[in-house]
């Protein structure tokens, strides 16, 4: 994919903010953030990491602590939301009752007291960009989840707000549904040129619709950068362990030869990992390896372990395979399923290695 | 996708249960529906019996009946008289008589008194005329076309005498048989007062209620909870120590007089008690947690994401809240007003012991007619009236709330 994230040009801005709900426990701690125009970021993390109450601050459904957010240069972080102008859809969709599909979607327009004809007219529009025009008159309870989903949708973008704030909007929906809607949304995202912020704690979400990710936990952004960046190049163990597979090999530095890292494993054996900065001699790290990066085979290579075959799981376009090393540790190794790569038994001696670039020597 | 071979099936293999497995669901309330039939069926067919009974004068007068339909009847009608109370005093049954008859016609109940002390076998052997002459000798109403009309009224053992009475039809006269102004139960005016005392009271519980339910609703730390204490808190003493306590309050020198005087709002104590504004003060206090608990239940299921969807769409927190929150909490508020003006219909203690003699709703009129008055028949016709006035104003409402509260009743 082409990097197409927008130059930063500090549309959204989020500066030195804290939140906590109980005045001693930190929910968001000294949270930084530039959001670009038109970009489509997504903020991830597990439950409980501060992503949903950084989004309901730029809401304006909590009022940050500490520290200030601006739209295009203007404090908003005190602002009421409805004088924020920005779109927002919810989880479960919040879809009105007692309202059809149209005056749900046309809510937004009412209260900001636009002519009816007007009204009229942009709800039908938007109606006809997610697909719904035919059922306008329904009530919620009469649609599906799919369908419900993009009537929350309309309902954000009618009134043309340039930031759409998106919490976990598609969790309720099945697979195949919620691939689709992935599919929907970057494209809406894109015809009307929005800033999304999108929240969600599905990695494989965020992977492919986002622009930039950004991982929360515990309340911080530990990186901030596009897709690739993130899954390739990991800064820490938390994000390196959160965002897909990856082995994790425990060990203590004993050697930095330039970008080189030196860990002594448990069991005495050295592995050769790329040096990040919390690599220090002397101290614990661990290496991050993605199961792809592992090459195994039957005789022993430059650099590889010895290892026995644990398991070994077909998936259809890969085999998975699961290796005891010598100590206490193991790897999981993945290949793909049509390659002429060997099919390993249970219990069969292998050899697996790993480029030193493709390992990370992270913090413990 | 196809579906249809499986709705097929499935339709196919809907058939009727056996009797058995249908009334196994019905089971476990059983008991309770026992109960419903001895406490509730039995007697309101019990009342319903009493309100249409009417035997008195059937039974104690069987042959001067056939005289009673055109007014003051012949000399055999008379002759009939005697010969029918000469048999109802043996019988015992001229109690009864005098009281239904005195319904019927002023001074009734004298008439028969009096005639009951010269009735005997003697006056009945003589002849016809000479038998007139001494019954209307005995008390000259007699004479006059109001007591045979009283006595017609009652020919059959059942009428409507009491329904009719109840629901103020001018069912007394006057002794020449024009109707007389039973000025005292003004039945209408008793009923319109039940109704505006009961919609008033309603409507107060409903307008405090609905800020203190939804800020029970929406609040999820302590406030809340100390909110639905307080309450509930009136739930655990009785009703009759919370009408008291009003009294306490309320008297010329209770609390609120005491509070009025101290703050120079008024310059001497002022009549609180007794008075409809009482009356009203107390049922509110009793009534508001039935209002408020349907209102609670309903309010707490809207998701609080929908108020703040709405602020999102750019709409302030009133307008939020008037077009988003307060639509889906209608069901809520229709069940507690629902269940509050019912049970202001049928109020009694608190309007006796708070209110005054012109605050009194028709429960106290019930409980009058069947304590003191002994008019059992009148009593049951009333209760039958509220019944179905209640049930007439009620219906429509709670099926509009039964059909809105997508069962969580």
């Amino acid at each position: 994919m082409l990097d197409r994230t927008p130059p930063d040009d500090g549309h959204v801005v989020l500066s030195s903010i804290t939140k906590s709900y109980d005045g001693s426990t930190l929910v968001v701690r000294d949270l930084n953030l530039s959001i670009r125009k038109g970009e489509f970021l997504t903020l991830l993390g597990p439950s409980g990491s501060g992503k949903t109450t950084t989004l309901m601050m730029l809401a304006g459904f909590e009022y940050p602590s500490t520290g200030q957010i601006t739209i295009d240069g203007a404090p908003v972080h005190t602002m009421p939301p409805e004088k924020r102008n920005i779109g927002m859809v919810f989880q479960n969709y919040a879809l009105f009752p007692h309202m059809t599909v149209a005056e749900n979607v046309g809510y937004g327009l009412k209260v900001r007291r636009v002519p009816r004809a007007e009204i009229d007219r942009r709800v039908g529009a938007v109606l006809e960009t997610v697909h719904l025009s035919a059922l306008a008159d329904r009530r919620p309870g009469q649609l599906s989840g799919g369908q419900q989903q993009r009537v929350a949708l309309a309902r954000a973008l009618v009134f043309e707000p340039s930031i759409v704030l998106m919490d976990e909007p598609l969790g309720a929906l099945d697979k195949k549904l919620r691939e689709h809607l992935q599919f929907e949304i970057r494209q809406i995202a894109q015809r009307y040129n929005l800033t999304v912020v999108y929240v969600t704690h599905d990695q494989y979400e965020a992977l492919t619709m986002s622009d930039r990710i950004a991982i929360f936990n515990d309340g911080r952004v530990q990186q901030l950068g596009s897709a690739e960046e993130i899954y390739a190049r990991p800064v820490n163990r938390f994000v390196a362990e959160f965002v897909g597979d990856n082995n994790c090999l425990k060990g203590r530095v004993t050697a930095i030869e330039g970008e080189i890292a030196h860990l002594r494993l448990q069991d005495g054996t050295v592995i050769r990992a790329r040096a990040t900065g919390h690599v220090q001699l002397g101290a614990l790290s661990t290496a991050a390896i993605r199961p792809e990066a592992l090459r195994m085979d039957a005789a022993p290579f430059a650099g590889s372990l010895a290892a026995t075959v644990r398991d070994s799981i077909f998936c259809g376009d890969q085999i998975r395979t699961v290796v005891d090393l010598a100590g206490t540790e193991s790897l999981v190794v993945k290949s793909a399923a049509h390659s002429a790569a060997i099919h390993p038994e249970k219990g069969q001696c292998v050899h697996v290695g790993w480029a030193w670039e493709d390992a990370w020597a992270l913090d413990a | 996708m196809n579906l249809s071979p499986s709705a097929t099936s499935q339709t196919a293999r809907r058939q009727k249960a056996p009797l058995r497995h249908r009334l196994g669901p019905v089971l476990p309330a059983l008991p309770m529906l026992a109960f419903l039939a001895l406490f509730l069926v039995v007697p309101l067919a019990i009342i319903g019996k009493t309100a249409l009974s009417d035997p008195e004068v059937s039974a104690a007068l069987p042959q001067a009946l056939a005289y009673a339909a055109d007014g003051v009847p012949d000399d055999a009608g008379f002759a009939a008289l005697v010969a029918d109370l000469v048999e109802a005093k043996k019988a015992g049954l001229m109690r009864p008589l005098a009281r239904r008859l005195e319904y019927g016609v002023a001074g009734g109940s004298a008439a028969v008194t009096d005639l009951a002390r010269i009735a005997d076998a003697e006056l009945a052997a003589q002849d016809p005329a000479a038998i007139r002459l001494a019954v209307t000798g005995s008390n000259p109403i007699w004479s006059q076309p109001g007591i045979w009309q009283a006595i017609d009224q009652g020919a059959a053992p059942w009428s409507l005498f009491y329904l009719k009475w109840a629901l103020g039809v001018p069912v007394k006269a006057t002794p020449d048989g024009q109707p007389a102004s039973d000025g005292i139960h003004d039945f209408g005016t008793i009923y319109l007062r039940t109704i505006v005392i009961s919609l008033l009271v309603t409507g107060l519980t409903v307008v405090i209620g609905y800020p203190l339910a939804y800020v029970v609703a929406t609040s999820s730390g302590m406030i809340g909870k100390v909110l639905i204490f307080l309450v509930l808190l009136p739930f655990w003493t009785s009703l009759l120590v919370r009408t008291m306590s009003w009294i306490v309050v309320l008297q010329k020198n209770g609390v609120m007089n005491d509070l009025l005087l101290a703050g120079g709002l008024t310059a001497e104590p002022l009549p609180l008690l007794y008075t409809r504004f009482a009356t009203i003060l107390a049922m509110v206090q009793i009534q508001l947690p039935f209002t408020v608990l349907p209102m609670i239940s309903v309010m707490r299921a809207i998701p609080p994401s929908h108020v703040r969807a709405a602020r999102s769409m750019g709409a302030g927190p009133v307008s939020a809240h008037v077009s988003v929150f307060m639509p889906q909490a209608v069901p809520g508020i229709a069940a507690g007003a629902l269940l509050t003006f019912v049970l202001c219909l049928g109020f009694y203690l608190t309007p006796a012991l708070v209110g005054g003699p012109g605050d009194q709703m028709v429960s106290f009129f019930i409980a009058r007619f069947t304590n003191e008055q002994l008019n059992w028949g009148l009593a049951s016709a009333l209760s039958l009236v509220l019944i179905a006035g209640a049930t007439v104003i009620a219906l429509p409402l709670s099926r509009y709330v039964f059909r809105h509260s997508s069962g969580r009743f």
